[in-house]
């Protein structure tokens, strides 16, 4: 193999790729990158047997081939590069990467031990802008399930029907869900759940994007075909990830229906107090509100045996009655972070029950959080 | 040769065509899952192995497989589906967990089922063993032992712990079809699938079941569509055999505005009850609860939460887990005194004298009548008796004098409330359900 490939392009291809690469004791090559050059493009791949990840590069190929090298060497050395362009040689078991200043020569991997990354076959298909796909994403992953006792919630629930993408995740503590409308109806209804490793990774890779994703798919992988850039300087991304088999619990049902208390807040000003309140909490992060109607206030207050106590309130819109409730501070602030615009409203039940977070600016989105007993 | 021993063969063929560490990765999670003539079904982890011994190993397989059966000429790869892992066993719950989950998660989508509740963590004593024997039973021999069965107690005893129970100890058995469910949850379930025309493919649904649980029946009291509706689901699962198991707060015949038919289909099979744990009880159940979370707690403030808190086995844990979670804090084993401090609003509950208007209301709740109807002047003997109970309750817990208690009710005089407290007495001393009634109402009235 002899390629020769412009250095930025290099260095943004190995940098998606190179994510996906992980050490592996009983499987050494996972750690590897491939490169395989073929007539015009020169294709990156990585893969850690969940997500497989393939990036395309124009480059002037002057000797088809492939090869397998350590992932993190190649991506520390192309951020030391100089100059435009940089070729890559194969010479026996060695790549030599020359540049306008340095030669460097690698030992390769065994490239025979490279896994194949499966396809996906193409039972449905959407399309769906980059930025907002990521946005979506970003504004519901953290809710995944970080435990493995239930692989079912440990991933991102998507849902295409109609003209409508509903994208989910919960720990069972806390749920988040966004809708996405879709350019054209799907004709068949489709659940899928994504792992949540997959789907940071995502985030990543299209959060800047504002080209479309091609999505489609099969019961067991989906595949996510990314353009990257202004074509023909353009890199193609193709992630390959597997779906999480499972049923995804019926979270429609934790989601309260009209919960008869409402408190509207100042968005910003509500995480300045719950971020101060956190820091004065103890290890459960227990944050305290209590409506004062009459005032017009929220009531926020914290307090740990260790560090002392803090007290505060805001000026809030309070409907239909007063409540007391405890929640934990940081999934409280995180859900407010999540929200778009200025304000934002809490629905409450009670002490024990969930309460519904949205914004009046974003009717797309919602957040239901259980709150903590508090003695 | 079957197809596991022609997988073993095979494998140690091809353990020298490949090196260590791609054998470990790749062929040794993969199994044959079937083997018909010159056809080999070989079923991988996931959809990376399938392509790489599919892109990569057909050969050295089909030749492996060959040499060992001759006939084999054809491989198909799948991924195949992931061995259900069993639902883990729940972790212990620890007195300090204070971050509530969504109860809904819990549920077993299919059964409507929480695995939170077993047999193994249902304590045994004196106040509910007739419950439990009844409900081991019902596990033995589901549709034929007690059909319905029929457990009623108050608030906080175990009834859905139980009921519960005998569903997830079914559901161990395969292809038997459960459903749990709440009657206000069946209620509203009815209520929109006559508003959606779905009532039939609903009815339908629940005939095909082999157990239907149903818990705090009570709830559909005057409502008539509800009860004319389950009175068929219940007919159909009765004469199939299938096992019905239903929970209350009372008695069938201390349901109000049940239809006849429904109460005596509900008194049809066994009626048996949980009632309120004595001192021992509550001491065992504590005792229980310590060993279970290896907690060290003084016997005196042991004995103080025994003692105090009597209505409820929920609130019993309640107070034992709060206990529990000061002493954490505290990092020092409460004695009697501090345990009294902790737990002071608890017991005070307990204890809380209630007014005249709490009785007055609970009683009319209890019999799902109106207040004004209680105080009314009519002598229907259905509002007349609950009135009369009301009377007795003023009298006995409240010490309120006849003729104060006849100005409750609207100037009655005060013989007609002397003839009622009497008349309750005497029935109260013969009448064992009678006494069960008014200990539910009690509870009511100070329980919560």
């Amino acid at each position: 193999m002899k390629i020769e490939v412009l250095r930025e392009k290099l260095n943004q291809a190995i940098a998606i790729v190179g994510r996906t690469a992980i050490k592996s004791a009983s499987l050494p090559i996972l750690e590897g990158v491939m490169i395989k050059a073929d007539d015009n493009a020169v294709h990156f791949l990585a893969t850690d047997l969940e997500v497989g990840i393939k990036v395309s590069v124009l480059a002037k190929i002057l000797k088809a081939g492939q090869v397998v090298i350590p992932a993190r060497i190649i991506s520390a050395l192309g951020r030391l590069m100089n100059g435009d362009k940089v070729s890559l040689d194969l010479v026996k078991n060695t790549l030599v990467i020359k540049d306008d200043e340095n030669e460097t020569s690698l030992q390769i991997l065994n490239s025979e031990d490279f896994p194949v990354i499966p396809q996906p076959n193409e039972d449905f298909s959407i399309k769906i802008n980059g930025s907002v796909l990521s946005q979506a994403l970003s504004q519901v992953v953290d809710c995944a399930s970080t435990s493995q006792s239930r692989p079912e919630i440990s991933g991102v629930y998507l849902r295409i029907a109609g003209d409508q993408l509903t994208i989910a995740a919960t720990d069972s503590y806390r749920l988040a869900q966004k809708n996405i409308p879709l350019s054209e109806k799907v004709k068949k209804e489709r659940e899928m759940i994504l792992p949540a490793k997959a789907a940071s990774h995502l985030i990543g890779v299209v959060s800047e994007s504002d080209n479309l994703i091609e999505i489609t798919g099969d019961d067991n992988q989906i595949k996510f075909g990314i353009s990257l850039g202004e074509s023909p300087l353009n890199l193609d991304v193709e992630m390959v990830s597997r779906l999480i088999e499972g049923t995804y619990p019926r979270y429609q049902d934790v989601i309260p229906q009209k919960p008869p208390v409402s408190i509207r807040v100042d968005r910003h000003e509500f995480i300045g107090k719950i971020k101060a309140a956190s820091l004065l909490s103890d290890q459960t992060y227990e944050v305290r509100l209590s409506t004062q109607s009459e005032e017009g206030r929220l009531r926020i207050e914290a307090r740990s045996s260790r560090v002392g106590e803090f007290k505060s309130s805001i000026v809030a819109e309070i409907e239909g009655g007063e409540v007391e409730v405890a929640f934990n501070g940081r999934f409280l602030s995180d859900a407010l972070l999540n929200m778009s615009g200025s304000d934002v409203q809490l629905s409450l039940t009670d002490a024990d029950k969930a309460a519904l977070i949205t914004s009046g600016d974003d009717q797309s989105y919602l957040y239901v959080l259980m709150p903590i007993r508090s003695n | 040769m079957n197809k596991e021993e022609l997988w073993q063969a095979a494998l140690a063929r091809l353990q020298f065509n490949v090196s260590r560490a791609n054998f470990a990765a790749w062929f040794k999670e993969a199994v044959i899952l079937d083997w018909q003539d010159d056809l080999v079904s070989i079923g991988t982890p996931n959809s990376f192995s399938k392509e790489w011994l599919e892109k990569k190993h057909h050969q050295d397989i089909l030749k492996a497989l060959n040499e060992v059966c001759s006939e084999i000429k054809k491989i198909k790869y799948v991924v195949s589906k992931q061995q259900k892992t069993n639902i883990e066993s729940r972790p212990p719950v620890a007195p300090e967990t204070k971050q509530i989950q969504f109860e809904e998660f819990q549920l077993n989508p299919r059964t409507g089922l929480n695995n939170r509740y077993t047999f193994k963590d249902f304590i045994v004593a004196s106040f509910n063993e007739m419950a439990f024997a009844a409900a081991e039973a019902v596990v033995q021999e589901p549709g034929r032992a007690y059909n319905p069965l029929f457990i009623y107690g108050g608030v906080g005893l175990g009834k859905t712990h139980l009921l519960q129970a005998i569903g997830n100890k079914l559901d161990e058995e395969d292809e038997i079809k459960i459903k749990y469910i709440s009657a206000d949850k069946l209620v509203s379930q009815i209520v929109s699938s006559i508003y959606e025309r779905s009532i039939e493919s609903l009815k339908k649904e629940f005939q095909r079941l082999d157990v239907l649980i149903v818990d705090d029946i009570q709830f559909v009291a005057g409502k008539e569509k509800t009860q004319e509706e389950f009175f068929h689901v219940f007919n159909a699962l009765y004469e199939k055999n299938s096992q019905i198991i239903l929970s209350s707060d009372r008695l069938p015949s201390a349901i109000p505005a049940l239809e006849k038919r429904l109460r005596s289909r509900f008194e049809g099979g066994m009626v048996v009850d949980i009632s309120r744990p004595d001192y021992e009880s509550r001491r065992a159940i504590l005792e229980t609860k310590i060993k279970e979370w290896k907690a060290d707690v003084d016997p005196e403030a042991l004995d103080y939460i025994a003692t105090n808190i009597q209505n409820n086995v929920r609130e019993l844990e309640g107070a034992l887990r709060r206990l529990i979670a000061h002493q954490n804090m505290k990092k020092k084993k409460l004695n009697l005194e501090s345990a009294r401090k902790v737990l002071r609003d608890l017991t005070r509950t307990q204890t809380k004298t209630a007014s005249p208007q709490k009785i007055i209301s609970s009683v009319a709740a209890f019999y799902d009548l109106d207040l004004k109807e209680l105080t009314s002047e009519t002598r229907k003997k259905d509002i007349a008796f609950p009135r009369q109970i009301a009377m007795y309750l003023l009298r006995k817990d409240l010490k309120k004098s006849y003729l104060s208690i006849g100005n409750l009710f609207g100037g009655r005089d005060h013989t007609t409330v002397i003839y009622a407290c009497n008349k309750i007495e005497e029935e109260v001393s013969k009448d064992g359900r009678l006494t069960d009634e008014i200990s539910m109402i009690r509870q009511r009235i100070y329980g919560e």
